[in-house]
Parts: C-alpha cells; sequence; structure tokens
C-alpha cells in the first residue's frame, strides 16, 4: 500500500503540489487528472525520487525503502541502446536478472522490435519500449506521466490495451490532462490543480 | 598520393618505438638554431636529390606524427577531465579551470611552447632538456582545453531526460555517466572533434620554435640555402595527412551514427 501524507514541493513562489495526501491500495489504478501547470508531473517527479519534497512523507507498506517504475512523457529511450539493450541495461548493470526481457517485451508487443535502436520505432513502440524498460525492475509503484499525449487515436487505443492488460497486476499511477482516455482504466480518479489534489467521485 | 601515405604510415611504425633525433643532448639555450643542412652538390643527379630530400622531408614529418598521435591519445581523455572540472558542483575548482581554460585558448601555442619550454629552467634551474617534450607537454594542455570546451558544450546539450531516466533506473551517477551519456557526448562532438583535429595536424609545426626538427623546419632549411621547392613540397605531406584524417573521421562518424540505427 503507497501511501503519501502532506507533500509539499515549491518552485521559489510557485506551490506546485501543496499539502497532498492520499493512499493507494497494492493492485490499483490511480488516474490524476488535471490542467497543464496543475503539479501533476511535479507529484510524479517527487514519488521517484528526481524532486526532493519540501515537506512531507512517502510510504510504501509503511516503509520508504519501497521502489517506483517512471514511465517518461517524452519516453526518454537511450538511442545507443535497441530495444532489449535498454530495457536490460539497468538490470545488467546492477547484476540483476534479466531474463524475463523477451517475456516482457512480448506482453507489450514489441518482440520482433527487439533488435531496433528507438530511432527507428514509432512513438507507440516508443512508448512501449518505456513501459517495457520500466516493468523490467518489477517496481512496487508504476507511474505514468501522459503516456498518450503524443499519441494518435489508434496508438491512443493501443496503449490503453496495454495499460488495461496491466491492471490488477501492478500497482499504477497515471497522469494525464485527457480525461476521456483514462476513465475506463482507473478505479480511483483525483483532479490536481494550482497543486492541490481532490477527489472526483 | 597513396604510396606518399604508405611511407608516412611505414616510416612511422618503423620508429613507433619512440626515438625521435630531436630527443638529443644538445645544451639548452645553445639549441634553438637551425640544424645543420649539407649544401646540394652541383653534381647531384636531380632524381637522387628529390630523393634524398623526400626522405629528409618524411623523417622531419615523422615528429609531426608522433606530436599528433600523443596529443589526441593524452588530450583526449584529458579533456573530459578538464570538463568535470568545469562542470564541477566545488566553486573555487571550477573557477580555477576556467580560468586555465581562458588562458590557454587565449593564448597562441606558440608562446606556450616556449614557456614549457624556458619556464622550468628560469624557475626553478632545472632546464627543460627534452625538446621534443617540451613541445609535447604544450600541445597536450592546449588541445585538452580546446576539447574540454567541446565536451562542455555537448555535455550541457544532453537532453535532462537521459540523466533522470538512469536515475530513475537505480543507476548511480558514475553508471549513468560511462553507459548512458558518454556515447551520446562523444557522438554530438565529433564533428567539431574532427575540425580541432585538422588543426593539430597543421599546428604540429609549430614545435620548430624549439627546434624540434620536424617538417617545415627542415624545408626551411633548404630555403635558407636558396632551394625554396622543398618548402612547396613539404604542402603535399599536410594534404596527404589531412586526407587520411578527413577519411578515418568520416568513417568513425557513420560508426558512430550506425551504433543508434540512423
Ligand atoms: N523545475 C522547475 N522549476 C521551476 N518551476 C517548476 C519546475 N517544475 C515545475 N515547475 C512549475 O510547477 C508547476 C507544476 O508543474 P508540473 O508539475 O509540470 O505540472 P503538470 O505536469 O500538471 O503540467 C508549474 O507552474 C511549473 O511551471
Ligand atoms: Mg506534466
Amino acid at each position: 500500500m503507497l501511501q503519501v501524507s502532506n507533500l509539499c514541493k515549491s518552485f521559489g513562489t510557485v506551490k506546485a503540489v501543496d499539502n497532498v495526501s492520499f493512499t493507494l491500495e497494492k493492485g490499483q489504478t490511480l488516474a490524476i487528472i488535471g490542467p497543464s501547470g496543475g503539479g501533476k508531473s511535479t507529484i510524479l517527479r517527487l514519488l521517484n525520487g528526481l524532486e526532493q519534497p519540501d515537506n512531507g512523507s512517502i510510504l510504501i507498506n509503511g516503509k520508504t525503502s519501497g521502489t517506483f517504475g517512471l514511465v517518461f512523457q517524452d519516453y526518454n529511450l537511450f538511442p545507443q541502446y535497441t530495444v532489449l539493450g535498454n530495457i536490460t541495461l539497468a538490470p545488467r548493470l546492477l547484476k540483476k536478472d534479466y531474463s524475463h526481457a523477451e517475456e516482457i517485451l512480448e506482453k507489450v508487443g514489441l518482440l520482433e522490435k527487439k533488435n531496433n535502436y528507438p530511432s527507428q520505432l514509432s512513438g507507440g513502440q516508443k512508448q512501449r519500449t518505456a513501459i517495457a524498460r520500466a516493468l523490467m525492475l518489477e517496481p512496487d509503484i508504476l507511474c505514468f506521466d501522459e503516456p498518450t499525449s503524443a499519441l494518435d487515436p489508434k496508438l491512443t487505443e493501443e496503449i490503453v490495451d496495454i495499460l488495461n492488460e496491466m491492471k490488477g497486476k501492478h500497482t499504477i499511477i497515471i497522469v494525464t490532462h485527457d480525461m476521456d482516455v483514462m476513465r475506463g482504466v482507473a478505479d480511483k480518479t483525483a483532479v490536481m490543480d494550482g497543486g492541490k489534489l481532490r477527489w472526483d467521485e | 598520393m597513396v604510396f606518399l601515405c604508405f611511407l608516412i604510415v611505414g616510416s612511422f611504425a618503423a620508429n613507433a618505438a619512440g626515438t625521435y633525433e630531436a630527443a638529443d643532448e644538445e645544451p639548452f639555450m645553445g639549441s634553438l638554431q637551425q640544424g645543420d643542412f649539407t649544401l646540394p652538390s652541383d653534381n647531384e643527379e636531380p632524381l637522387a636529390r628529390f630523393r634524398r630530400i623526400t626522405l629528409d622531408l618524411l623523417d622531419g614529418f615523422r615528429l609531426n606524427i608522433v606530436i599528433f598521435f600523443v596529443t589526441l591519445v593524452l588530450a583526449l581523455p584529458l579533456g573530459m577531465v578538464v570538463t568535470f572540472g568545469l562542470m564541477s558542483k566545488l566553486a573555487p575548482l571550477r573557477s580555477f579551470c576556467k580560468i586555465i581554460v581562458w588562458i590557454v585558448r587565449g593564448s597562441p601555442l606558440m608562446l606556450q611552447i616556449f614557456i614549457v619550454f624556458f619556464v622550468p629552467g628560469l624557475l626553478f634551474d632545472t632546464p627543460m632538456r627534452d625538446r621534443m617534450l617540451a613541445a609535447l607537454i604544450a600541445f597536450v594542455i592546449n588541445y585538452s582545453m580546446f576539447f574540454a570546451e567541446i565536451y562542455r558544450g555537448a555535455l550541457e546539450n544532453m537532453p535532462k531526460g537521459q540523466f533522470e531516466a538512469g536515475k530513475v533506473l537505480g543507476l548511480s551517477k558514475v553508471k549513468v555517466f560511462f553507459h548512458i551519456i558518454l556515447f551520446q557526448v562523444i557522438k554530438n562532438s565529433t564533428a567539431a572533434i574532427g575540425n580541432e583535429v585538422i588543426n593539430l595536424i597543421k599546428d604540429t609545426s609549430l614545435a620548430r620554435v624549439v627546434a624540434v626538427s620536424e617538417i617545415l623546419m627542415r624545408a626551411q632549411g633548404y630555403a635558407n640555402l636558396g632551394m625554396i621547392w622543398p618548402l612547396f613540397y613539404s604542402l603535399v605531406f599536410y594534404l596527404a595527412a589531412t586526407a587520411i584524417i578527413t577519411l578515418l573521421f568520416g568513417r568513425f562518424e557513420r560508426r558512430l551514427k550506425r551504433a543508434t540505427g540512423e
């Protein structure tokens, strides 16, 4: 279980995340919706350790040692590695198991592209590579920042299918400004605006 | 042309053990004059003379090539070390590196060679005996600073997301640098490095200011005796070298492109 309490982060005078608290049960999918500049990316960056909070705590099962994975809005694939190289780089360097790499590529429908470089992939394929890369380390919580913002409707559907497929097996937080897309996927939705989070029932 | 290339590479390989004549034991200050050049005897066959002078120039160009390779091999990695200094979080180290880069890039290489050659003698009373070594030190320092600035530009232009993607995957800063960033910095530096490398081969002739008997010094020696053509002839050696370098760099760049599937 993820427990976020009184999380705060300001940039200068901008309160990007303003006293946010919520909990998320294992296996649940949370969608955070809201306008641009509402603080959605900042929340994910705080969870993933890319920003240090001014205040508040992030606990997984009561501990601070839980692991997060993040699928970036613009993927951030490593251009010099193939799809397979991208998803196995971290486990190889961290001396962890990566024997399940092909299985995961199969799951996101990218097995036949495993030897392609990011420059040879479409937007949807890059997105799926980024998802596979995050899945490799089996994080407790998997975060998506605007997973469909750069994709056309058909590719968006593909990604939504993958998210639906993952639902229940992983604990997921999806951030998006496209409410319609995530309605079907999420167990819970929240709205983030001006750094404040409120529940949307 | 191909034959010439072969000669250059061959003579370099034969002398790779590092015995260059410039490193002899001449006294400190007295060494800064032109070397001895035998007057071409009037009854020398033109072809024999051409052959003799070609070999002499080639022997000189060997030194240019030694300077070229030693500078590249040492300054390319050293430049990266200086880049770390330039981008360090420690303000004093950063300022120190910036000042050094400014001094080295802002002053003539010729002057730097003189400084490396003379200053140890003037300051510490331990004269620099090896003129070639003095030239090499000056070249390595000079080119390190130019490479450092190129790397810094490439590093600053790296998308932040590449560092963040590595961090989110749990990789240390060192692992992120060596396994994700370094390749891209090198790839994005090659065009600029290529320009510097062409400059380097031409700059090697500056070693003559401390009487390293490289190709131009020898050609000038003939000119001083009234024979001008070796001076123009030396052009061929430079053009052959830059042609080879351009070729190799083009190949290297294509290889880096292939490594990202482009
Ligand atoms: N690194 C930063 N420096 C300064 N301001 C930032 C930074 N990151 C985000 N902000 C500001 O914080 C607010 C929330 O940004 P963000 O979390 O990116 O919103 P969203 O993802 O919902 O569009 C915005 O006003 C943005 O300008
Ligand atoms: Mg955002």
